[in-house]
């Protein structure tokens, strides 16, 4: 069926700031705060036709939602003497909001909380809470039953979950909002500079937190490729039999869960334990260079002359949580396969004539 | 100033540019063809309506219930054939049984009612079309019309009673209720099934140019119309009522309805324009063959037809799922299986009963050179719709064995698919246990013996997918010639059954009948229209299937094999009957009647009622 009022959707900000800058660029500032609501977005309305009808309803302009944010830019700038510096700083932090979403009454109360998105944050993760890894047998047949078998495929090591409607079943009604999803909220940057008689150094550092990674891809399985894959050295710290051919030797604690050629999906689902902060801040550019004295090229008809070394992301500061040692915190992709960003070095030379 | 002056000349030129380009945004689409384009191109219209014949179930070659490889179609569900691959859902060890499934055959109605609201769309925007003259808007009407038709006996087969939606609905918001329209009671959509053949076949052609030959024509409406009414006389004579009419006719009605098809049936036999296809009346055999070959589609016998093209995009598959087991190319093939029951069905040329003859009067096995020769004299339509053992094919012959008899009590048996060893040894001579086209229960070939030929192209030597080009006859003279006997016997009028059964056994080959009943006429229905789609839909329609197999109803059926055994003795076949084939047994039950309406359309519309026998 077409929708003859079928529009663009609309788009309204508000956004309100100031800058300012005093002393000559002593200290110099600017701060934005914006709210977008946006009227209009595609969805299909619920109802539903009969079969009989021959058709399906179209798009129509129906929800909305809204973001909002602000942004500080801080910065200072100085002249000593014959060193000049500048130091400027920036924050920004934005959060969006589902306004209407349209989607088929609630049946009930659980329902609604579990699934209702309508005026809710957008990127809102849900999971459940790992209480720990269970440590033995004992621990693990008088514990709510997690893979709908009585416990029986579980051994210790593996990551045990609360229950939190107390039923005895670990299910998605367990589940809880335990993270932010992979988008950062919020950006922030640190730009350095200096020059002293012909040196320059800059330095910039930019980094973004708020976000959280889970870990549920390729690193949950020791082999990856269905078990004929390779292994990744962060499964050498695992818990495991002391002795692996015999049954009743000592379980030895360790980082990872134990060992099944293909992973166990019950380790895999979002939960406070695949759930890794991804936060970091890193030194993206550093550069040192110097500009020869005028004086000394006029000779020889250069008008000007620089050398410079630089090199990108060059240090990173992240949590040293677990898996995240290992990783580019800069990836979005849940299964890590990101190939990391590399460290840049470069030399060269400006040369104007 | 010049400067300035020139500014203010250059800023009004663009400024008249700009005004003038109005319309600069609106962009007509080169890959849209939109409702006005149509509805002025009187070679738009036609291309539109062709269009929609693709989407009637016209339940040809490429018709299984869910997947291929399940092997279930109307022949294959029916006592004609059985599926042979090892993995289809039937095979099993012969101690099972197979429920026939609620849903066999669905046909959901968020299909097919997009469809019968494309006709209606269709028919509701003709009446505003400007690039048509009144007579041919009529006609287009009319073939519509029989379009609408086509894809409501689809539903009323299946289901009964259904809603009856003849003018597209109106979406609004405010009165949804409106749109739950209720199930109609099956005589309602037989009745409009009827009227509107009646009506199509007043205004459309009664044949057409080459242009437009396949299309549907007046006597096309009313072959629909003949079976229509014929399926609805005998839902009223022999079924039952339930659920206030949805399902079932009132026996009152029948009558009625074997009159309509009788009517429907005398028109097109005596309108001239197709007759019984008897090119080689010397050999029947080769005749009744040739008429399902590819290419021969216009046999003159044929009233309705689906045509396959390679070169044109549109081909099917059978020949590469059919294909006996040594004629396969590239795997599949193997695919339908006819029974021993089938085989047998057909008479002998005298027009004494088909039962083999593999023993004689003491009792003693027959010994045969060949398997092949168990079968002289019968019909000769069986050597055209069935590969026996021994039958030529492709300049070879069709080779099915069970196994050898190497004594009274040694005997030995094939145990694979005949590519897969099966040799034994005696005595330094060593001896192969299987046809080179099947004998082992186990593996993709035959299980009872025998092939289906009818429509198989032995031509044919692309065996890859959607390479075959064979025609399916939706319609044909036969079967009116059928349907005209089973109405007119039902109305008491047994000597003009009488006459129509004879034609076809003429054109057959076999001996005329000197009185009919209605056995004789199912009967000749089952040899004549094997194959072809109508055996499972009869035997529902005559309310035979739920019976037990020995009164000749479905339950309990499995499908005999005819085992054909090589005795190194005297180097001659002796042949068995097996009654054990690696199938399960059938269990239809009196619900399967009519199929479970899906559950996504019985949410949909809570007016709808299901079907007997089901819960939701």
């Amino acid at each position: 069926m077409p929708n003859a009022n079928l529009t663009w959707y609309e788009s309204t900000t508000v956004n309100v700031g100031f800058e300012t800058s005093i002393l000559s660029g002593l200290i110099s500032g600017e701060f934005d705060y914006f709210i977008r609501k946006r009227d209009g977005l595609l969805a299909t309305r619920v109802l539903t036709l009969p079969t009989t009808f021959g058709q399906s309803l179209p798009q129509e302009n129906i929800n909305s939602d809204k973001t909002q944010g602000f942004e500080i830019v801080l910065g200072h700038h100085k002249k000593v003497g014959d060193f000049t510096y500048d130091v400027k700083a920036n924050f920004s932090t934005t959060r969006s909001y589902n306004r209407h979403v349209e989607r088929a009454a609630s049946a009930n109360l659980y329902d609604d909380w579990r699934n209702n998105t309508n005026d809710r944050y957008k990127d809102i993760q849900w999971g459940y809470i790992c209480l720990g890894q269970f440590r033995d047998y004992e621990e693990i047949l008088n514990s709510p039953i997690q893979d709908g078998n009585g416990n029986k495929s579980l051994l210790p090591g593996d990551l045990k979950y609360q229950d939190l409607n107390q039923d005895g079943i670990i299910d998605s009604k367990d589940q809880q909002p335990i993270g932010h999803g992979s988008t950062p909220r919020m950006y922030y940057g640190l730009n350095l500079s200096g020059e002293y008689k012909g040196f320059d150094l800059t330095l910039f550092f930019q980094g973004a937190a708020g976000h959280e990674l889970f870990m549920t891809g390729d690193f949950m399985a020791p082999f990856i490729q269905q078990g004929i894959g390779n292994g990744c050295t962060i499964w050498l710290d695992r818990w495991h039999r002391e002795d692996p051919s015999d049954p009743n030797s000592e379980w030895i604690p360790g980082y990872m869960p134990a060992l099944r050629p293909t992973g166990y999906s019950g380790n895999t689902v979002n939960s406070t334990w695949t759930r890794k902060k991804s936060n970091y801040v890193r030194l993206k550019t550093v550069e040192l260079g110097y500009s020869f004295p005028k004086s000394w090229l006029q000779r020889a008809g250069i008008e000007n002359l620089r050398v410079y070394v630089n090199a990108f992301n060059v240090l990173t500061f992240t949590s040293r949580d677990g898996i995240m040692k290992y990783l580019d915190p800069e990836n979005n992709n849940n299964a890590f396969r990101y190939y990391p960003q590399m460290k840049t070095f470069n030399f060269g030379v400006n040369l104007t004539f | 100033m010049n400067m300035t002056i020139l500014n203010k000349i250059g800023c009004g030129l663009l400024l008249l540019g700009v005004t003038a380009c109005s319309d600069y945004l609106e962009k007509e689409s080169f890959d849209i063809i939109t409702p006005e384009k149509v509805w002025k191109d009187a070679k738009l219209i036609d291309a539109v309506l062709v269009g929609m014949y693709y989407y009637v179930q016209m339940e040809d070659f490429d018709y299984w219930y869910r997947d291929a490889w399940r092997l279930q179609n109307p022949s294959s569900m029916s006592d004609e054939a059985q599926g042979s691959f090892q993995k289809d859902p039937l095979f099993d060890n012969a101690n099972a049984t197979y429920t026939y499934e609620d849903a066999l055959f669905e046909q959901k109605f968020s299909d097919i009612y997009k469809y019968i609201r494309n006709c209606n769309d269709f028919i509701m925007q003709l009446e505003t079309a400007t690039a048509l003259s009144d007579k041919e808007k009529r006609e287009l009407l009319a073939e519509t019309r029989f379009l609408r038709a086509m894809h409501y006996f689809t539903l009323v087969k299946r289901y009964g009673g259904v809603p009856i939606i003849d003018r597209s609905q109106v979406y609004d918001p405010d009165h949804l209720d409106d749109l739950m329209v209720p199930r109609d009671t099956e005589k309602a959509v037989y009745d409009f099934i009827v009227s509107e053949c009646q009506a199509a076949a007043q205004d459309l052609p009664e044949s057409r140019n080459a242009d437009g030959k396949y299309r549907a024509n007046k006597y096309v409406a009313l072959s629909l119309c003949s079976r229509a009414a014929l399926y609805a006389g005998a839902i009223a004579r022999y079924g039952k009522v339930q659920q206030e009419g949805l399902v079932g006719i009132p026996a009152s009605e029948a009558d009625r309805y074997f009159q309509l098809s009788y009517e429907a049936s005398e028109a097109i036999i005596h309108s001239g324009k197709y007759a019984l296809y008897n090119k080689k009346p010397d050999n029947k055999a080769q005749n009744f063959c040739d008429m399902f070959l590819k290419g021969n589609g216009d046999n003159g016998e044929y009233i309705f037809q689906k045509r396959y093209s390679v070169a044109g995009g549109k081909a099917h598959s059978w020949d590469k799922r059919n294909a006996p087991f040594s004629y396969r190319g590239g795997g599949w093939g193997c695919g339908i299986a006819p029974t021993l029951e089938l085989v047998e069905a057909y008479e002998y040329v005298d027009g004494s009963e088909g039962t083999l003859r593999l023993e004689d009067e003491n009792g003693n096995q027959l010994r045969f050179d060949d398997p092949y020769e168990v079968f002289a004299n019968k019909d000769p339509r069986l050597f055209a719709s069935i590969y026996l053992p021994g039958s030529p094919c492709q300049g070879s012959k069709v080779e099915w064995k069970r196994g050898i008899i190497v004594s009274d009590t040694e005997r030995y048996q094939a145990t694979s698919q005949p590519d897969g060893g099966n040799t034994v040894e005696i005595q330094g001579v060593t001896y192969s246990t299987t046809g080179k086209d099947g004998g082992a229960d186990a593996g993709d070939a035959s299980k009872t013996g025998f092939y289906q030929k009818k429509f198989f192209d032995e031509t044919l030597t692309d065996m890859n997918m959607n390479k075959s080009e064979t025609s399916w006859p939706v319609f044909r003279l036969g079967e009116i010639y059928l349907n005209l006997a089973e109405a007119a016997m039902e109305l008491n009028k047994a000597a003009e059954a009488l006459t129509a059964v004879n034609k076809i056994r003429e054109r057959a080959g076999i001996a005329l009948l000197s009185s009919i009943d209605m056995e004789k006429i199912r009967h000749e229905r089952r040899v004549e229209l094997a194959f072809e789609g109508h055996r499972f839909w009869d035997m529902k329609r005559w309310r035979i299937a739920h019976l037990d197999v020995a009164q000749g109803g479905l339950n309990g059926f499995r499908g005999t094999a005819l085992y054909p055994w090589f005795d190194i003795r005297d180097g001659k076949y002796v042949l068995e009957r097996g009654s054990k084939s690696p199938k399960q047994l059938r269990i239809f039950l009196e619900k399967n009647y009519y199929t479970k309406i899906n559950q996504d359309d019985m949410k949909s519309n809570p007016n709808l009622v299901q079907n007997p026998g089901y819960t939701n």
